[in-house]
C-alpha cells in the first residue's frame, strides 16, 4: 500500500498541462505572509500558483451561458484579486485552508454571476430546454442540483483544514506531492489525511435516495 | 467510531487514489459504517465527475470528428442495432464525452414523441440510473445522448465469473431498487431490466441503462429470439398489458435469480410456454440451487416473481427493505397489531416498571438508533419508524447475563439476545460497552424495525447469574418461532404484519417475568421495559 503513493498519477491532467502549483517550493503560508508585508513578487507567485487551478475549477462550475472564455477568465481573476485584497482578513486555519478560502470566494462569485445572467433577458433563449432547471453548470448537469447541494452542505460542515484537503485532491485534482508541499507534510501522510477527511465527509453526507 | 474504521479508510483512500471502488469491502459494512459507506459510494461518483471535468479529452489528435450532431462532435461508433447506432461523442458544452444514440425516423410524430420522452428522462438524476443529457432531431434522425458509462454489464460478469455471492447480489438488488424507485416516482417505467442492461462502472456504481427512448432500438415489440429479453417479461406483459412498476419488479426478480444461479427461473422456448410456466410457478426453488443463501433472501426474491402483480412486494422500496433484512436475519418483529383485539394506544412515554439497581448489580443500558449521519440515544418513548436500526449499549460493573426480547403482546416474544452464532455471549464481561445484538464475526449487526406497528416494546433482563428459567423459555420460543417473518405487503404500499403463526402453548413473557421475580425488588436482578411509539416516515 505504502508504495502506491509514488505511483499515483496526478489524475485529471496530463503532465504537459499541469498547473505549475508546485513549481514554487515556498509554502503558501509563507507567500501569504510575504504578500501581507507588501512584497509584489510574492503576490505574483501566489497568482501564478492558483490561477490555473481556479480557472479549470470554474470551468465546471459556471453555467454554459456564462462559459465564454473571457468571462470565465475575468471571473477567476476577479476572485483571486478580491482574495488578495482581503488577505489581511484571511485567517489561516491550518495549511491548505487558503485554497478552500479561494474556492469559497470563487463559488460566491459564480453564484452572483448566475443571478446576473438570469436577470439578462436573452438568457432565456440560450437554452429553452433547460428553462426549468435555472442555468445549470456542467457539474450540476452531471450530478444533479440536489446532489451537488448535499455535497456542498456536507463539505461546509467539516473543519476548514479537511475541506482544503478534499477540495485540493478531488476538485482541483492536485497530486499528493503537490498537496504535501501546500500543507507542509509528506505525500504518504497526505494520503491518509485525505482518506480520513473523506470518511468524515461521507458520514456528514445524507444518503441519496 | 466510523472515523476509526480501517475498512472505511481503505475505501476512502481508494477514492482519493482514483482507484476502482472496493465494492466487496463496501458490501461488508454494517451499522454506522454502512451509512458512511453509502456516503463514500456517493463521493466516489462525485469524484469521478470532478475528474471528468479536469480531464481534457484528447480529441484533436487521437479521435477525429466523424460528423456533428446537435452541437456534439461525434467521434467513434460503439455499436449498431437494426434501427440505430451508438456513438462516442464529445459535448463541448459539458466538456465531457457522452454516448449518443441515433436512429432514423420517418415520421414527425415519432420524432416528437422521442424528443418529449428524452426531455422527461433528462430531468431524472439518480446515481443508479444512466443520466440522459439531451435529445434532438436533425436531418431525419433523432438522437439522445447520455453519460458514457465505462464498465461491464452484469451479463458479462456472470459469463466471466459465474454466479454472484449473496452479499454481492443483494447489494446490486438494493441499488437497482433505489434507481427504479426514482424512475417509478416520476411516473415512468423502465421496461427492460436485464443483466445486459445493468452496468457496473469502474467506481463500483451499479447503473441501470437503456430505458424509454434511451433504449437500444432493435426491438420495438419484436422479440429477438437470442437476446433473452423475454425471460424477464412478467406474465401480465406477455398477456398484453403495458409494463408498469410491478413488471419492473418482476424483471428485477428474474435478474437476481439469474445472478445467484446463472440461469433463468423460466426458460420455455416460446412465449406461451413461458407464460404457462410463470403462472404455474414451475421453477426450481432458489433455495435448492443455492442452499447457502440466508433463508429470507429466496423468499424476498421469489415474492417479486409472483405471477399475480398484486402478490408481489408493494413496491421496489419494499423489496429493498426485504433484501436488506435478508442479510440481517436477526431483526426484531414489531407488534402484530392486526391480531390484537384491544389495541392500546400508547400516548406518552410509558415506562411500565423499572426497578432501580441495588448495589449488587450495576448496569448502564440504553438503546441507540444508528442514523445516516449519527447515533442517537433513544430515551424511553422516543418515536421510531420502519427501517430504523437499533442497538442496545450495555456496560456492567460485574459479569452479567443479559436477555433481550421484543414483546409484541403475543404468547411468544421474539428473542433478540442472546442469538446463536452471534458474539458476544453471556455473561457480558465488565470493562466494555457492549453493542447488542453484536456481530457475526465479520459485521456488526443491529435490529431493524421492519414492520409498522403502534409501538415496539423491548424487555431487557439482566442478572449476575444465568437465569435458568429464562433460558428454558428462550429454547422453547426458538423452537416455536416460525422462521417465516418476511414482510408481507397488502398491495397498497403499506406494510402489515404477517399472520401470527399458530402459537405453541407455553409460558408467555409476562408470566416468565413474574416467575423470575421482576415484580419483587431483587438486588441481583434488573428488569427494564422500553416502549417506543412508531411514527410514519
Amino acid at each position: 500500500m505504502s508504495a502506491s503513493v509514488a505511483r499515483v498519477v496526478p489524475f485529471g491532467r496530463r503532465e504537459a498541462e499541469r498547473a505549475p502549483a508546485a513549481t514554487v517550493s515556498e509554502a503558501t503560508e509563507v507567500l501569504i505572509r510575504r504578500v501581507r508585508s507588501g512584497e509584489s513578487n510574492a503576490r505574483d507567485a501566489l497568482v501564478r500558483r492558483f490561477l490555473p487551478l481556479l480557472r479549470q475549477w470554474a470551468h465546471g462550475r459556471l453555467p454554459r451561458a456564462a462559459r465564454d472564455l473571457h468571462e470565465t477568465e475575468d471571473l477567476v481573476q476577479l476572485a483571486l484579486m478580491r482574495a488578495l485584497r482581503q488577505i489581511d482578513r484571511f485567517e489561516c486555519e491550518g495549511p491548505g485552508s487558503f485554497l478552500a478560502y479561494l474556492r469559497q470566494i470563487l463559488l460566491n462569485q459564480v453564484r452572483d454571476e448566475v443571478r446576473r445572467l438570469m436577470r439578462r433577458p436573452e438568457s432565456a433563449e440560450l437554452d429553452t430546454e433547460m428553462a426549468d432547471v435555472d442555468l445549470p453548470s456542467p457539474v450540476e448537469q452531471l450530478v444533479g442540483h440536489e446532489r451537488l447541494r448535499a455535497y456542498e452542505a456536507a463539505l461546509a460542515s467539516l473543519p476548514k483544514r479537511q475541506q482544503g484537503l478534499i477540495v485540493m485532491r478531488l476538485e482541483f485534482g492536485m497530486s499528493y506531492p503537490e498537496i504535501a508541499t501546500e500543507v507542509g507534510s509528506t505525500p504518504d501522510a497526505v494520503r491518509v489525511m485525505v482518506a480520513r477527511a473523506l470518511v468524515q465527509l461521507a458520514t456528514a453526507l445524507k444518503p441519496h435516495q | 467510531m466510523t472515523g476509526e474504521n480501517p475498512d472505511l479508510e481503505k475505501i476512502a483512500a481508494g477514492i482519493a487514489d482514483d482507484a476502482a471502488l472496493d465494492w466487496r469491502l463496501l458490501a461488508r459494512l454494517d451499522g454506522d459504517a454502512a451509512d458512511a459507506g453509502d456516503g463514500l459510494r456517493e463521493l466516489s461518483q462525485l469524484a469521478q465527475v470532478f475528474r471528468g471535468l479536469q480531464l481534457k479529452p484528447e480529441r484533436t489528435a487521437a479521435s477525429k470528428v466523424q460528423f456533428r450532431f446537435a452541437g456534439l462532435d461525434v467521434l467513434e461508433q460503439l455499436g449498431r442495432g437494426a434501427q440505430g447506432e451508438v456513438w462516442r461523442a464529445y459535448d463541448p458544452m459539458l466538456d465531457q464525452e457522452v454516448a449518443l444514440k441515433l436512429r432514423h425516423v420517418d415520421s414527425d410524430t415519432l420524432a416528437h414523441h422521442f424528443l418529449a420522452e428524452g426531455r422527461r428522462l433528462a430531468r431524472l438524476r439518480h446515481p443508479n440510473i444512466v443520466s440522459v443529457y439531451g435529445a434532438a432531431a436533425q436531418d431525419g434522425r433523432v438522437g439522445l445522448w447520455t453519460e458514457l458509462v465505462r464498465g461491464r454489464s452484469l451479463a458479462e460478469s456472470l459469463q466471466a465469473d459465474g454466479p454472484f455471492a449473496a452479499a454481492d447480489a443483494v447489494q446490486i438488488g438494493i441499488e437497482l431498487c433505489r434507481g427504479l424507485a426514482a424512475v417509478h416516482r416520476m411516473g415512468l417505467t423502465h421496461g427492460d431490466v436485464k443483466a445486459e442492461n445493468v452496468l457496473r462502472d469502474v467506481s463500483g456504481r451499479v447503473v441501470l441503462a437503456d430505458f424509454g427512448a434511451a433504449r437500444e432500438f432493435e426491438r420495438d415489440g419484436v422479440f429477438d429470439p437470442v437476446s433473452g429479453t423475454r425471460q424477464y417479461l412478467a406474465p401480465e406483459v406477455l398477456a398484453g398489458d403495458n409494463p408498469g412498476p410491478a413488471s419492473d419488479q418482476f424483471a428485477l426478480g428474474v435478474l437476481l435469480y439469474r445472478l445467484l444461479t446463472g440461469r433463468y427461473p423460466y426458460a420455455a422456448d416460446d412465449l406461451d410456454g413461458l407464460r404457462q410456466q410463470q403462472l404455474a410457478e414451475l421453477r426450481t426453488p432458489l433455495r435448492e440451487l443455492r442452499p447457502d443463501l440466508p433463508r429470507a433472501l429466496p423468499r424476498a426474491i421469489e415474492r417479486a416473481l409472483a405471477p399475480d402483480p398484486a402478490r408481489r412486494h408493494a413496491g421496489v422500496l419494499v423489496l429493498l427493505a426485504a433484501l436488506e433484512a435478508a442479510l440481517r436475519p436477526w431483526r426484531m418483529q414489531a407488534l402484530h397489531w392486526a391480531g390484537v383485539a384491544a389495541v392500546v394506544v400508547v400516548v406518552a412515554a410509558a415506562t411500565v416498571w423499572r426497578l432501580l439497581p441495588a448495589p449488587a448489580l450495576q448496569l448502564d443500558s440504553s438503546f441507540f438508533r444508528d442514523d445516516a449521519s449519527h447515533r442517537e440515544r433513544l430515551a424511553d418513548g422516543t418515536p421510531i419508524a420502519v427501517g430504523d436500526r437499533l442497538r442496545l449499549e450495555i456496560a456492567a460493573a460485574q459479569p452479567t447475563w443479559v436477555y433481550v426480547f421484543n414483546d409484541d403482546g403475543a404468547a411468544e416474544p421474539t428473542v433478540l439476545f442472546p442469538l446463536p452464532g452471534i458474539a458476544p455471549v453471556n455473561p457480558l464481561q465488565p470493562g466494555t460497552r457492549w453493542q447488542l445484538p453484536g456481530h457475526d464475526g465479520v459485521t456488526a449487526l443491529s435490529w431493524q424495525v421492519d414492520r409498522e406497528a403502534l409501538t415496539d416494546t423491548f424487555v431487557v433482563i439482566a442478572a449476575d447469574e444465568p437465569l435458568a428459567r429464562v433460558e428454558e423459555g428462550i429454547a422453547q420460543w426458538r423452537r416455536a418461532a416460525a422462521p417465516d417473518s418476511a414482510l408481507v405487503s397488502r398491495g397498497v404500499g403499506r406494510l402489515a404484519a404477517a399472520q401470527t403463526p399458530a402459537a405453541v402453548p407455553g409460558t408467555g413473557l409476562t408470566e416468565l417475568l413474574r416467575q423470575i421475580g421482576c415484580d419483587a425488588a431483587r438486588a441481583d436482578l434488573r428488569c427494564e421495559r422500553f416502549v417506543f411509539p412508531h411514527t410514519r416516515r
